[in-house]
C-alpha cells in the first residue's frame, strides 16, 4: 500500500470522515491534546519566568557568576586605584580577562538592626567599595537603583524596602537604624559592636529575601562597624559575559590566584541546592501536567480500538483487495499522529498567545470577577468590598513574569505527538485480529 | 515459484487438502482436490452449504492457507508465498466478488473502485480515470460520487465487480455473487460477470447454489465430500 493511498484512507476514516462520529472523535482528541499543550506552555512559561527572575536576582546580587573567597586579610575593600594588596592585584588580573564583565570586592556579616518601630530585624550587611556603581552596574540595576547618584553613600545605609518598612526607617525621613552584633578576632576574641546609621537609600530587587534581609554600607566603614567586618574574608564577585562559561572561566581565573587560601566557587556550585530544587520543581510540574497527555492517550487508544473493532469488515475488505496488516496499522497510526500534530500545533499557538498576554488576560479576568462581585454585592448576595481575583502583591510581584524557550515548546509539542502516536500504534495492533476469510464469511 | 510450463492455466490445484481444526472436531473440507482453469475460461462450482466452496475460493484468492497439495494461481505457487507476499498477490492477480458487496462505507463508489489500483502505486489521477471508465462500463457513471449507502443492491454489486477488475486480475473469484439480489439485479450481475472473460480476458470462478447462474459457465463442477466432480 503506497503512502499516499494510506494517507487517503486515513483521512477518510479520521478527520474528514463522512461519519460525523469519526471526525468529531478525532477533533475532540486533538482538542484534548491542545488543552494539555496550552496548559503546559503557560505553566512552564510562568514557572520559567519566576525562576529566571529569582535566578537573575541571585546571580546579580548574591552569588555572582564566580566568587573568590580570599584569606581573611582584615582589610576592608576600598575600591580605590593605587592599592597594592593581593586582592587588588587579583582584581586587576581578573578584570583584564576577556569574558569578564566585572569584578568587585566586598565583605559580608550578619547584624541585628533596630529602628524606630523597635522591632529587631536580622540583616546581611555587605560592605562595598565606594565606587560600586562604576564597578558593577548590573548589581545596582538588579537592586532597582539604576538612576541613583551613588550607591552606597558613605556613612549611610542602603536597605531593602521590606526591611525598611519593618524597621520603620524609610528613605528620606532621616531615620536612624542601630546595627549591632558579635564579632570574633584573633586579637580581641569575641566582642560586640554597634553603630548607628541613617537610611539613605531603599532598594527593591523584586526578590523578597533580599528586600527583607539585606543592607549595604560603603567604605570607608562607619565608626563601630570596622570590628564587624574584621573577622570576615574579602570576597571577589565576578560577572561573566556568558554565565554558562563559568567552568572554563573558573579554570582561567584559578591560574591567576596564589596557590593557597583562595576558594573559588562558580554560580552552579554556590546555588546547587536552590537551583536544583527549582529544576526539580519544574520537572515535577511538567510530569504532573503531562498526565493530561496520558489521559488523552488512553482516550485515543480506547477510541481507536473501538473504531478498529467496528471496522473489522472494512479492514478485512482492505486486506482482501491487497492491503497488508502493516499498511492498515499505518492507517490508524497516521490518525494518531494527525491528532497529536493538530493538537500540538493548536496548543502551541494558543499557549504562546496566552503566555504572551497573560497579564492582560488576568487583568481582564480580574476586572470581570470584580464586576460580578460588585453586582452580587449590590443584590445583597455577597459582602461589599473590593475583590481581587489575582492579588500579585500577595505574591510579591508587580506582574507575572513569563519566560519560555522555543526548545521547551518543541519538547512539549513532541511529548503530545508522541503520546497519541504511541497510543495509536498500540491500538492498531488489533488490525491483525481481522482475518479476511473469517470476517467476510461471517458477515 | 512461477509455473513456467503452463502459462495458459490461470488456476491449477493438485491434491489440495484443507482441514479446519477445532477442539470439538477436525473438519476435513477439501480432500486431495484437483482443478484446472484455463485463461479466459469461466467455471462454476456448485455444492451444498458447508461443502467447502467458499473455502476453495478463499484458498485460491490467498485468503486462507492449506495443509497439503499444490496451488498455482496466475503462475504463483500459493503454498510458497509468504505472508508478506500475499497482499501483493491478492492486489494484482485476483479480483474478489462476494455475496455481500463489502464496499467501504466512508468511500464513494469511484473511490472504492479506484482504491486497489491506488494502493499498488498507480497515480491517483490514473486510478480515478480507470475507475471512472470501469464504472461507466458497469452502467454506474452517474453514481460514481455516491456512497454505498446511496446505491441500490444491484448497483453496489456492480461497483464491487468494477473494484474486482481495476487491476486487471488473471482470475475473478465470485462467491455467491447474486445471493443477495432480486431476480432482475441477479440477471444483470450474471450477464455482467460472464461477459468478463470475453471482455477482459480474465478467468472466472463462481461458487453458487444457483443452477441457473452456474449454467452460464464454460465448465461446472460439484463439490462434494471434499472433491470436485465435473458435470
Amino acid at each position: 500500500m503506497t503512502l499516499s493511498s494510506l494517507f487517503f484512507t486515513a483521512r477518510r476514516w479520521g478527520f474528514s470522515s463522512k461519519r460525523r462520529a469519526s471526525s468529531n472523535r478525532a477533533f475532540l482528541a486533538s482538542l484534548g491534546i491542545a488543552v494539555g499543550v496550552t496548559a503546559l506552555i503557560v505553566v512552564m512559561g510562568v514557572m520559567g519566568g519566576l525562576q529566571n527572575s529569582y535566578i537573575s536576582s541571585i546571580l546579580e546580587i548574591s552569588s555572582f557568576h564566580i566568587r573568590i573567597e580570599t584569606p581573611n586579610d582584615n582589610v576592608v575593600p576600598q575600591g580605590d586605584a593605587g592599592q597594592t594588596s593581593d586582592v587588588d592585584r587579583i582584581l586587576s588580573r581578573v578584570r583584564s580577562l576577556p569574558g569578564v564583565v566585572s569584578a568587585i570586592p566586598f565583605k559580608e556579616c550578619q547584624v541585628l538592626a533596630v529602628g524606630p518601630t523597635g522591632d529587631p530585624v536580622s540583616l546581611t550587611l555587605r560592605a562595598m567599595p565606594k565606587n560600586t556603581q562604576e564597578l558593577d552596574q548590573e548589581l545596582v540595576k538588579a537592586l532597582g537603583l539604576l538612576n541613583t547618584d551613588q550607591f552606597p553613600r558613605p556613612n549611610e545605609l542602603a536597605i531593602g524596602k521590606e526591611a525598611a518598612l519593618q524597621l520603620g526607617a524609610m528613605e528620606g525621613e532621616g531615620s536612624d537604624v542601630e546595627l549591632m552584633g558579635v564579632a570574633q578576632t584573633q586579637d580581641e576574641g569575641v566582642t560586640t559592636f554597634s553603630s548607628q546609621l541613617t537610611v539613605g537609600k531603599e532598594f527593591s530587587s523584586g526578590y523578597y529575601d533580599f528586600d527583607s534581609g539585606m543592607a549595604f554600607v560603603s567604605a570607608p566603614l562607619p565608626v563601630g562597624l570596622e570590628r564587624a567586618f574584621a573577622a570576615t574574608p574579602t570576597v571577589i564577585g565576578i560577572k561573566l559575559k556568558n554565565r554558562f562559561d563559568d567552568a572554563s572561566m573558573a579554570e582561567q581565573i584559578r591560574q591567576l590566584l596564589p596557590n593557597t587560601g583562595y576558594a573559588l566557587t562558580t554560580w552552579r556550585e554556590y546555588n546547587r541546592g536552590f537551583f536544583g530544587a527549582l529544576r526539580t520543581e519544574k520537572t515535577v510540574m511538567l510530569l504532573l501536567i503531562s498526565l493530561i497527555f496520558l489521559v488523552v492517550a488512553i482516550n485515543v487508544y480506547h477510541s481507536l480500538r473501538r473504531t478498529i473493532a467496528m471496522k473489522q469488515t472494512d479492514i478485512a475488505t482492505l486486506k482482501a483487495v491487497g492491503a497488508s496488516n502493516r499498511a492498515i496499522r499505518g492507517i490508524f497510526a497516521q490518525e494518531g499522529f494527525s491528532i497529536g500534530i493538530l493538537g500540538a500545533l493548536l496548543g502551541s499557538v494558543l499557549g504562546v498567545a496566552v503566555t504572551r498576554n497573560l497579564n492582560s488576560i488576568l487583568g481582564w479576568m480580574s476586572a470581570v470577577a470584580g464586576t460580578v462581585s460588585n453586582i452580587l454585592a449590590s443584590l445583597g448576595l455577597t459582602n461589599a468590598g473590593s475583590y481581587d481575583l489575582f492579588s500579585l502583591q500577595g505574591y510579591y510581584l508587580e506582574k507575572i513574569p513569563v519566560d519560555i524557550s522555543v526548545g521547551e515548546i518543541a519538547f512539549i509539542a513532541c511529548l503530545a505527538i508522541a503520546s497519541t502516536a504511541i497510543s495509536a500504534i498500540l491500538a492498531s495492533r488489533r488490525v491483525s485480529d481481522a482475518i479476511p476469510f473469517e470476517v467476510l464469511r461471517n458477515e | 515459484m512461477s509455473e513456467s510450463s503452463s502459462d495458459l492455466l490461470a488456476v491449477r490445484c493438485n491434491g489440495l487438502c484443507k482441514t479446519f481444526f477445532s477442539e470439538a472436531e477436525n473438519l476435513e473440507v477439501l480432500r486431495s482436490l484437483d482443478l484446472q482453469i484455463r485463461q479466459g475460461e469461466s467455471c462454476a462450482i456448485m455444492g451444498a452449504s458447508g461443502s467447502g466452496k467458499s473455502t476453495l475460493l478463499a484458498i485460491l484468492g490467498g485468503l486462507e492457507r492449506f495443509e497439503k497439495g499444490e496451488v498455482y494461481v496466475d503462475g504463483n505457487n500459493l503454498g510458497a508465498l509468504s505472508e508478506k507476499d500475499l497482499p501483493r498477490f491478492r492486489n494484482k492477480s485476483v479480483g474478489f466478488v462476494f455475496q455481500f458487496h463489502y464496499l467501504l462505507k466512508d468511500f464513494t463508489a469511484l473511490e472504492n473502485v479506484a482504491l486497489p489500483a491506488y494502493m499498488c502505486g498507480v497515480s491517483k489521477k490514473d486510478a480515478w480515470e480507470k475507475a471512472g471508465s470501469l464504472l461507466s462500463k458497469m452502467g454506474l457513471s452517474n453514481r460514481a460520487d455516491h456512497y454505498p449507502s446511496e446505491l441500490s443492491g444491484g448497483e453496489r454489486q456492480r461497483a464491487a465487480i468494477a473494484r474486482a477488475l481495476i487491476n486487471a486480475p488473471r482470475i475473478v473469484l465470485a462467491d455467491e455473487p447474486t445471493g443477495n439480489l432480486d431476480a432482475a439485479n441477479a440477471e444483470a450481475v450474471r450477464s455482467l460477470l460472464f461477459s468478463l472473460p470475453s471482455m477482459t480476458g480474465c478467468s472466472l470462478l463462481v461458487a453458487t447454489h444457483d443452477a441457473g447462474l452456474a449454467s452460464a459457465a464454460d465448465s461446472v463442477y460439484t463439490l462434494s465430500s471434499g472433491r470436485l466432480v465435473r458435470q
